[in-house]
């Protein structure tokens, strides 16, 4: 009776490791995936451009004394 | 007598799996418990590192991604900004005129000094600050200064006039205050 206890006590606290190790696990990895590991880009860089060019005023301009 | 220990405690063990082989309970515990400690041993030596390493490896390419993705659309645009910018290159010198790179402040003077000739005013006095908040005088009648304003409004260099006052002394002075743009200034 008290070897079956002892037993259980054993099972259970391996079960406990096990739960721990595999939240730990979890959260290595989702660490693992968030973290930055690549060098950044500068933001200027990846600044948007617009290519359009505003005609009307170029024409306005066209029209003014040099 | 070391051979006779060997065999006693060999009948020992013997006696005592018998034992255990009578005790199902005790066997399956004793599997469970080793197995879990193989399970825990496994995931901390070997299934962590590797889970780690992928989701490192995967964490990289996504953001690899998104910042190749950023860069594909920044190409598209320079693409397309050139493209438009060759199509106008030729009518791309108004900027320059309007909004020049640099204040040359020294040409836009004498421009001033043309049309105020051309509109047959006199201007009395120059004064520049910092290479762009000028203060200019023009002495001359009415229709003259009207026409000097009309002229400098229509002019293609950007000017911000800040104030125009007109005095009466011996003659009519229009006493003009602004600040010449330039691209650098914009920058800032």
């Amino acid at each position: 009776m008290r070897k079956n206890k002892i037993d259980r006590d054993i099972v259970m606290v391996l079960v406990m490791t096990l739960i721990t190790l595999t939240a730990w696990v979890g959260f290595e990895v989702y660490r693992a995936y968030t973290r930055v590991n690549i060098s950044p880009v500068p933001d200027k860089q990846l600044l948007k451009l617009s290519p359009t060019l505003d005609i009307p005023v170029l024409e306005k301009l066209e029209s003014r004394t040099p | 007598m070391a051979q006779l220990n060997y065999k006693s405690s060999l009948a020992q063990y013997r006696r005592y799996l018998a034992v255990i082989r009578e005790q199902p309970m005790f066997a399956a515990s004793l599997g469970l418990v080793l197995s879990l400690m193989l399970v825990i041993i496994l995931v901390s030596a070997a299934l962590r590192p590797t889970l780690v390493a992928i989701a490192s490896l995967l964490g990289d390419i996504r953001q690899q991604s998104e910042v190749e993705k950023k860069l594909d659309e920044k190409i598209a645009e320079v693409t397309a900004a050139q493209a438009v910018y060759l199509k106008n290159e030729s009518r791309l010198k108004v900027l320059d005129e309007a909004l020049p790179i640099g204040r040359k402040y020294a040409a836009w003077a004498i421009r001033l000094e043309d049309v105020a000739s051309e509109s047959g005013v006199k201007v009395a006095e120059w004064s520049l600050l910092e290479g762009k908040n000028f203060s200019v005088s023009l002495v001359g009648d009415v229709p003259e200064l009207k026409r000097f304003l009309a002229a400098l409004e229509n002019l293609r260099r950007l000017v911000e006039i800040e104030s125009v006052q007109l005095a009466k002394e011996k003659e009519l002075t229009l006493i003009m205050k602004g600040v010449l743009k330039s691209y650098e200034e914009k920058q800032d």
